[in-house]
């Protein structure tokens, strides 16, 4: 018996320790017995462990180079430096099916261990959802996607691994988009349990906070990783295509910004119940659309590196997903319906409410672009592209109002906001988003820019005023210092400030994306040897190509040597790779000279005997892209950081007959 | 609560300040560049590359074309040969003083209309364009007129309601019930 023979076995164990986990943690649950709930929890430990060994299983397979088992024949060769063969774990279908079950294991078991005596009722019905996903996942792994599947015979060496995951940003971001969707599944876990048990106050919203954060976290990361890798590797200046497979991500992080925004008015009204635990369906389901649309091959895009048989499977799973929780929300909605209306038009309810409008608009333009070519082909029989151009039309628009309201949202009071009060509040922001309007204006010969600086500095002005005034008010008391007034005032309220450092954040990234892709500059030059081209202030020479023999790949690369005002500032080396296996699919990797005020990116395009043809870029303030999404992660360390756990309430039976109107408690 | 020592303070902005750079770090992982003398391979002749430059406005125009083998790259962005050679179809007739329209018209013709990037509103392209803008209006609407509603029916006097706004599970059963048992013994 083979060692990966052991991995198939303990992949059965496991979907036959999910399938009965599911059904215990459900029955038990539903039924109140607690010995029952408590075997089905340990039935996701025992998953949770069975994957991991497997998992180490394929990793132990792939650092051996045992090419006689069909997934690392396929993924890795002898060739490859060592990370790359680990990084092979998530290339082709099966892998990133394990890869994806084995996190959803881990991270539920840990879920459900940390809150198991804070929620126990909440974490039956979670767990059962959790395991329910898991034995699909399992069940694709074991009959139709094997990745312990043996080839008849030992290969001397692999085929190797798609030369554009052969590079330091596919490293990281595959697996964190993977893990991004894997996420979802919590929350939706515990929307689901909180309608089957009923308890729709307000103990499923805090059971949701810290997996709902670590989910939206790590889809940004997984997004942001992926801008990073397109804009050094793809070569056309750019970090976001609106491609599909780009778009299918962002629809999730859409819907769950959405839900961080409307679950604070069914915490702080108890209204709102229904959308927000819609909207945490739909974001699943999205997370699962987009799992699914990158291992399917339905759209074009350069991101699909597996194709796949599944998605028959998938979709049958897709619709199962769809219909469960739409059955709950329709029997429970007697209980969660809003009973009254809200008191204003003009409230921070209200500026939620069009805060979700706003992110549901973009991710419904966003959903439709995607997938309009395959409606014109079906009902027009006409194919379509719909790309770029269209999204920055549709989305622009919309991305402008949400900034605008990031800035009003703030100022607005709870129940009900009078125009004075504010009017008073917004005085100050206003001024400073019209005079830097103003002030922009003749500088960027722009209608459009000039108004979506304003409302970034709009933003800044809002949230340094609320700042301000919390200090202040802060200050009158306590008589502390700035610092400490600060930092005090962030752990009274993490949520409110650290979300406005979340805001801040994103106006960083904004800004740094609007003005690099409204006054992105390009030149395409082709150079003779010692031949020199300036832009801007730069003078590039290109000094030759050289050819690198490397022992997984040959590398092209160029000499350019830049000069800025006449002094050399440094040398680029813009690069083309060509991997054996893969020679129709070089591979490029960009230069880039970085400063404050913008990107030098320089791609090679073309090159023969005596010259090359460069795509040359000026990206301005890139460096505020990195910037705020960097900042985007600090803020949102600040905003989660464990404060107080609230003390557990005692569970009431009820007066009189027990048992007819309240639910069932394990 | 518990007030924060300027220390205590500090020690956070420290940690803050660590996650910065570790995020930095994250982000800056740069190859190091080699560098060698020879050089090989002549994939497209010196006219060709030449061709390659685009002007500015064949560039504008490129970037609304999509590359026909490629997964979702404008012909801008792409390195295939039919990319390649489209750009310098697009530079050509640039150069010849022919109108965008009928630059695009002269793909459109060759390729189908997908080889545009954003659809013309025109037949089944219409889709595309209205919907987006149709839905973000009913949900202004629905948004606008159900906080209408609201208030509308707030403003009527109603009867005091004791209940907080936001119950807690087990504050709602216990209402519930004590509900049923004054039902009862009334």
């Amino acid at each position: 018996m083979q060692l990966s023979d052991a991995g198939y076995i303990a992949l059965i164990l496991a979907l036959g320790a999910a399938l009965y986990g599911c059904a215990a943690s459900a029955l038990g649950a539903r039924l109140s017995i607690a010995p029952l709930t408590a075997s089905g929890r340990n039935a996701i430990y025992v998953v949770a462990l069975l994957l991991v060994m497997t998992a180490s299983i394929l990793v132990y397979s792939f650092v051996t180079q045992d090419f006689g088992l069909r997934y690392v024949t396929l993924h890795s060769s002898t060739a490859m430096p060592w990370y790359y063969t680990l990084s092979a774990f998530y290339a082709g279908q099966e892998g990133s099916l394990l890869y994806w079950s084995t996190l959803l294991a881990v991270f539920g078991s840990v879920m459900i261990y940390v809150t198991r005596r804070r929620y126990p009722a909440l974490m039956g019905y979670a767990n059962a959802v959790i395991l329910a996903n898991l034995s699909f996942f399992l069940m694709v792994l074991v009959f139709f996607a094997n990745p312990m599947a043996r080839l008849p015979a030992t290969m001397p060496d692999g085929v190797g691994l798609n030369p554009l995951l052969q590079d330091p940003g596919m490293l990281v971001h595959p697996p964190m988009l993977l893990a991004g969707y894997m996420s979802w599944t919590l929350p939706f876990a515990i929307g689901i349990a909180a309608l089957a048990t009923g308890r729709v106050g307000v103990e499923w919203t805090r059971a949701l906070r810290t997996p709902t954060l670590i989910a939206w976290s790590i889809q940004t990361a997984g997004l942001i990783l992926g801008g990073w890798w397109a804009y050094h590797v793809l070569g056309w200046g750019g970090y976001w295509g609106w491609d599909p497979v780009e778009n299918v991500a962002l629809l999730p992080w859409l819907t769950g910004t959405a839900f961080l925004h409307s679950v604070m008015v069914v915490e702080r009204r108890g209204k709102l119940k229904v959308w927000t635990l819609s909207l945490v369906f739909a974001t699943y389901l999205l997370a699962i659309f987009g799992t699914f649309i990158v291992r399917s091959g339905i759209l074009s895009s350069v991101h699909n590196f597996a194709e796949s048989d599944v998605g028959g499977l998938f979709l049958g799973y897709f619709v199962g997903a769809m219909i469960l929780p739409l059955v709950l929300l329709f029997w429970r909605l007697p209980r969660i319906r809003d009973e009254e209306g809200f008191e204003a038009v003009l409230s921070r309810e209200s500026g939620f409410l069009f805060n979700n409008v706003l992110l549901f608009s973009i991710a419904f333009a966003t959903f439709w672009g995607t997938v309009y070519p395959m409606v014109s082909e079906a009902l027009g029989n006409q194919r379509l592209t719909v790309s770029a151009p269209f999204y920055l039309k549709v989305n622009g628009p919309l991305f402008l109002a949400l900034v605008l309201l990031m800035g009003v949202g703030p100022l607005l009071a709870w129940r009900k906001s009078t125009g004075q009060a504010l009017w008073r509040h917004l005085r100050i922001p206003i001024t400073a988003g019209v005079l830097t309007a103003a002030l922009l204006a003749p500088l960027l010969r722009d209608v459009i820019t000039p108004i979506a600086f304003g409302a970034c500095a709009f933003v800044l002005a809002t949230v340094a005023q609320e700042y301000a005034r919390g200090v202040r008010i802060r200050r009158n008391t306590t008589r502390e210092s700035y610092p400490a007034a600060v930092t005090g005032l962030v752990s009274r309220d993490r949520r409110r400030y650290g979300g406005y450092l979340v805001h801040v954040a994103i106006v960083v990234l904004g800004i740094g994306l609007i003005a690099s892709t409204a006054f992105q500059s390009a030149t395409e030059v082709n150079l003779l040897r010692g031949e020199s081209v300036t832009i801007d202030d730069y003078t590039i020479t290109y000094a030759g190509t050289a050819s690198i023999q490397e022992p997984n790949r040959q590398v092209f690369s160029s000499q350019l040597i830049l000069e800025e005002d006449g002094t050399t500032v440094g040398q680029l080396f813009p690069k083309t790779q060509v991997y054996p296996n893969f020679e129709t699919q070089p591979t490029n990797r960009v230069a880039v000279y970085s400063t404050w005020e913008h990107d030098l990116y320089v791609f090679q395009a073309g090159f023969d005997d005596e010259s090359a043809t460069f795509a040359i870029f000026i990206n301005p303030l890139m460096t505020l892209v990195w910037l705020g999404s960097s900042m985007i992660f600090l803020a949102l360390l600040i905003t989660a950081w464990p404060g107080r756990v609230p003390a557990v309430r005692p569970v009431w039976e009820p007066v009189g007959s027990a048992g007819t109107a309240a639910p069932r408690r394990s | 609560m518990t007030q924060l020592t300027t220390r205590q303070s500090i020690r956070r902005v420290g940690i803050c300040v660590l996650a910065i750079a570790l995020s930095f770090l994250l982000l800056s992982m740069m190859p190091a560049p080699t560098l060698a003398q020879d050089n090989d391979s002549d994939e497209f002749s010196r006219q060709e590359l030449e061709l390659l430059a685009l002007s500015p406005e064949a560039r504008a125009i490129a970037n609304k074309l999509q590359c026909p083998v490629c997964d979702g790259q404008a012909i801008t962005e792409s390195n295939a040969t039919i990319a390649r050679q489209m750009r310098v179809r697009v530079q050509q007739q640039v150069d010849d003083g022919t109108s965008e329209e009928e630059i695009l018209d002269f793909f459109v013709e060759r390729f189908g209309p997908e080889v545009l990037r954003e659809p013309r509103p025109e037949g089944i392209g219409w889709g595309v364009w209205l919907a987006p803008p149709i839905m973000a209006l009913i949900g202004l609407l629905i948004v606008y007129f159900g906080l209408r509603s609201g208030r509308r029916t707030q403003s009527q006097p109603q009867p005091a309601r004791p209940v907080p706004p936001t119950l807690s599970d087990d504050d709602e059963i216990v209402t519930r019930e004590i509900g049923r048992i004054t039902r009862d013994t009334n």
